[in-house]
């Protein structure tokens, strides 16, 4: 695969190729530049260090209770007040640009001059350099100076000011959350008396009667039950007792009837034989007895006529007794059954009213708390505020410190007539054969014969122009002008430097 | 290849096959003397065609200084280079067998008077070879090919295909090389793309190409992406050249061009007026 860019061979003939290019942007280049460098005026700079959010000596006695501005913040709001036109103006005013308001446009031009020498550089985290800029090292002194002393002034002023605004704000809403609370709190009042003395019991004894009602109507109906159940079988007992009564006392007069029989019977039998009329007699009237009997026993078990022998018998009464208060029991325990019933859902109609109350309750509770928080972090703040404008009126608890003061600069700033002239031959130089370059990247000319080849074409030789005599004396030509070109540019570099070394004092 | 060509390998191949049934019977001696006869029989031939192009018409020769300024490649020192890339593309096109002309079809993607200087010179080179002629047919009206005419006003290819009493003779002009002739493109309005199609033009090319075995036929067509009708060349040329001319051209003007022509007979590609690299002070100390 054929890279352009690493063909060093191809790079050698495009530079051949564009040799007028390369020695033009040369030229111009160099000669732009070192012109520049020359005409640049020297300029001289003076500055002052500032330390911002240093610790000050109070400010370990007092702990962490005063708010102190973050140094990022003291940097934005120190660019923004060195910045500003009302210091802008008043450092004008003392350097000499303008006198008194400005009004005119050139005061505004020569406003904007100065606000052009000023300069705020940020070092590090905690440290700004406020710098000016004069061709006059003594002016560039004292410009910095003036900034200096302007900016601490204002700083310390915008200080106060914000910490007392601060505090200001900070009071207004404590007082504002105060009221606030207080109303929170006697609407949370009301409603508890309005309610819970009104007979609104809470949830908690809603739930616990219900749990009670609820054990006593479990019980009653066990009771009830066990009412139903005894009163039942006494009844089935009764009813027995009454039967047997009845039968037990007309079979034992037939049963008697059939002893007297048997016995007379067994008497004739002694002295006759079987079939003796009064024999034969008693066997059929026996028969007949033995069957009544029977009939009797078949008869107890299917009627339920009672006579007045049952009334009689003490087992009956007594059963009847019982089976009376066992009735009297089941129908109590009924009513008291259907009492409870009546209870829970008169508590359970309760419930409901009382969840309403819940929540209210609870929502004036959250309100009344949150109000509650905020107060005491207002407070908090209002408190921090306080100690931090206490701070700010004082100057020596200031988070600025002066680290560097102002001084007389000796040697220019930025960049000199050398930097510019070896600037100028270095871009002039690189510039063309960095574009010489990319063209190489990005060309989709045809100029090497591995580019064909790698496309599958086979190149069977290559050859270079073939030259006339004029051809040749046109190169000549062509190459003495480049090199009389890049000669008369040295020249003119030359002589510059040389100008600035012996009329100017140095490069 | 022409069919003239085809023919003579056929003569020659049956030759080298008689050879070898002697040589069956003969040994090495016989390979020997079989050699020796064959490469008598080709100097004999060789001798008899330059006898016969000594007699061709020459009415002058270029002299050096016309030689340059008509871009010829010389003998001397400054253009060693560019010589031997000339005989190292001749040495190419005769592939071992340089007494038998063929037909070289020289195009380019684009248009660029290189080509006719590329042309000429290759021609010229093909005609150091005392028993071969070479013939160019021009068919690219540059400020480089008329150089090598007389007139502007001879008739030539476009002649020649518009006006039927014309013979192929009347188009052919000698140059002040020698063994080397030229068709001119001729005057006329006609494009040549259009020309292409014609039964004259065919007539013109099969009389140039198969009239001599001896001579070799550079035909300097037109750039290959401005003509549709390429069957004729394609046809009539035994080789074909595509020059690149360097930096001038694209790589899809190449792909393009590369699409038309013919890729049994495509030869290769020869790029132009390759610039020289820069010569850093490394190269200037031979240490480059």
């Amino acid at each position: 695969m054929y890279r352009p860019e690493v063909d060093i061979e191809l790079y050698l003939r495009n530079v051949n190729q564009y040799k007028w290019l390369i020695t033009l942007m040369f030229i111009v280049t160099a000669l732009a530049l070192a012109i520049a460098g020359y005409n640049k005026q020297k300029v001289y700079s003076s500055y002052s260090t500032l330390e911002l959010g240093s610790e000050t000596p109070i400010k370990p006695l007092i702990g962490d209770g005063a708010v102190t501005p973050e140094s990022k913040t003291i940097a934005d709001r120190a660019e923004e007040l060195v910045f500003s036109r009302k210091l802008m103006s008043e450092l004008a005013r003392n350097l000499g640009a303008v006198d008194g308001e400005i009004d005119t446009q050139s005061e505004e031009i020569a406003l904007n001059q100065i606000q052009n020498r000023v300069s705020l550089n940020q070092r590090g985290d905690n440290y700004i350099q406020l710098v000016f800029d004069d061709a006059d090292p003594f002016t560039a002194k004292q410009g910095a100076e003036q900034i200096l002393e302007l900016y601490m002034a204002e700083e310390s002023q915008s200080r106060v000011g914000g910490a007392s605004e601060a505090y200001e704000m900070l009071d207004e809403q404590v007082q504002r959350i105060e009221t606030e609370l207080t109303e929170a709190e006697e609407l949370l009042k009301s409603y508890k008396n309005e309610k819970l003395d009104g007979g609104v019991t809470t949830e908690a004894d809603i739930n616990r009667q219900m749990i009670s009602l609820q054990g006593e109507l479990s019980q009653a109906k066990r009771d009830l039950r066990e009412s139903e159940i005894q009163y039942s079988t006494l009844s089935r007992q009764l009813e027995s007792e009454a039967r047997e009564t009845v039968n037990v006392g007309k079979q034992s007069g037939i049963q008697k009837t059939i002893d007297t029989l048997e016995s007379k019977l067994a008497e004739l039998r002694t002295n006759y034989y079987d079939d003796y009329p009064d024999i034969v007699e008693l066997k059929r009237e026996i028969s007949n007895q033995k069957q009544l009997l029977r009939n009797e026993k078949n008869k107890a078990q299917n009627t339920s006529d009672l006579d007045d022998s049952v009334y009689l018998n003490e087992a009956y009464q007594e059963m009847k007794l019982n089976r009376n208060n066992a009735k009297t029991r089941m129908d109590t325990m009924r009513i008291r059954v259907s009492e409870l019933e009546k209870n829970i859902k008169q508590l359970q109609q309760q419930g409901k009213t009382v969840l309403v109350v819940d929540a209210k309750l609870a929502q004036l509770q959250r309100e009344y708390e949150t109000k509650q928080g905020n107060y005491v972090d207002y407070k908090e703040r209002l408190e921090r505020a306080r100690m931090t404008k206490a701070l700010a009126t004082d100057s020596r608890q200031s988070d600025i410190t002066i680290y560097e003061a102002p001084f007389l600069p000796v040697s220019p700033s930025g960049l000199r007539f050398m930097h510019y002239l070896l600037g100028g031959l270095v871009l002039g130089l690189g510039l063309p054969l960095g574009l010489i370059y990319l063209l190489q990247f990005f060309s989709q000319q045809v100029k090497s014969k591995e580019m064909l080849t790698d496309m599958g074409i086979p190149v069977l030789v290559s050859m270079g122009k073939v030259k006339t005599q004029v051809d040749h004396r046109v190169e000549r030509i062509d190459k003495s002008l480049r090199y009389i070109l890049l000669a008369g540019s040295l020249v003119i570099l030359t002589t510059m430097v040389m100008f600035k070394v012996f009329a100017r004092g140095g490069i | 290849m022409s069919n003239f060509s085809k023919a003579l390998d056929k003569i020659i191949s049956k030759e080298q096959g008689a050879s070898q049934a002697q040589n069956i019977s003969l040994g090495a001696a016989g390979d020997h003397q079989r050699a020796f006869e064959y490469e008598d029989r080709v100097t004999s031939r060789r001798l008899e065609a330059s006898q016969g192009i000594k007699k061709m018409y020459q009415p002058r020769l270029y002299t050096e200084r016309e030689l340059n300024s008509l871009r010829f490649v010389l003998a001397d020192e400054k253009a060693v280079e560019q010589r031997a890339a000339l005989e190292e593309l001749r040495n190419q096109i005769a592939d071992g067998n340089a007494a038998v002309g063929k037909t070289v079809l020289i195009t380019s993607p684009i248009d660029s008077p290189a080509v006719s200087v590329f042309s000429r010179n290759l021609a010229s080179i093909l005609t150091t070879d005392e028993s071969v002629t070479a013939i160019l047919i021009d068919m690219v009206n540059t400020k480089e090919s008329l150089q090598l005419t007389d007139s502007l006003k001879q008739p030539g290819v476009r002649d020649f295909v518009q006006d039927d009493s014309l013979s192929v003779k009347d188009v052919i002009y000698p140059t002040g090389i020698q063994r080397m002739r030229i068709i001119p493109t001729g005057s006329g309005l006609a494009q040549m793309g259009e020309l292409l199609r014609t039964t004259r033009m065919r007539v013109l090319l099969k009389d140039v190409t198969r009239r001599y075995r001896e001579r070799y036929t550079i035909i300097i067509a037109p750039p290959i992406n401005s003509v549709s009708d390429v069957e004729l060349l394609n046809e009539y040329a035994d080789q074909i050249i595509l020059a690149v001319p360097y930096s001038k051209t694209m790589k899809r003007d190449v792909i393009r061009a590369m699409g038309k022509l013919e890729k049994t007979k495509f030869l290769g590609t020869v790029m132009l007026d390759v610039i020289e690299k820069f010569k850093t002070p490394l190269d200037r100390l031979g240490l480059g």
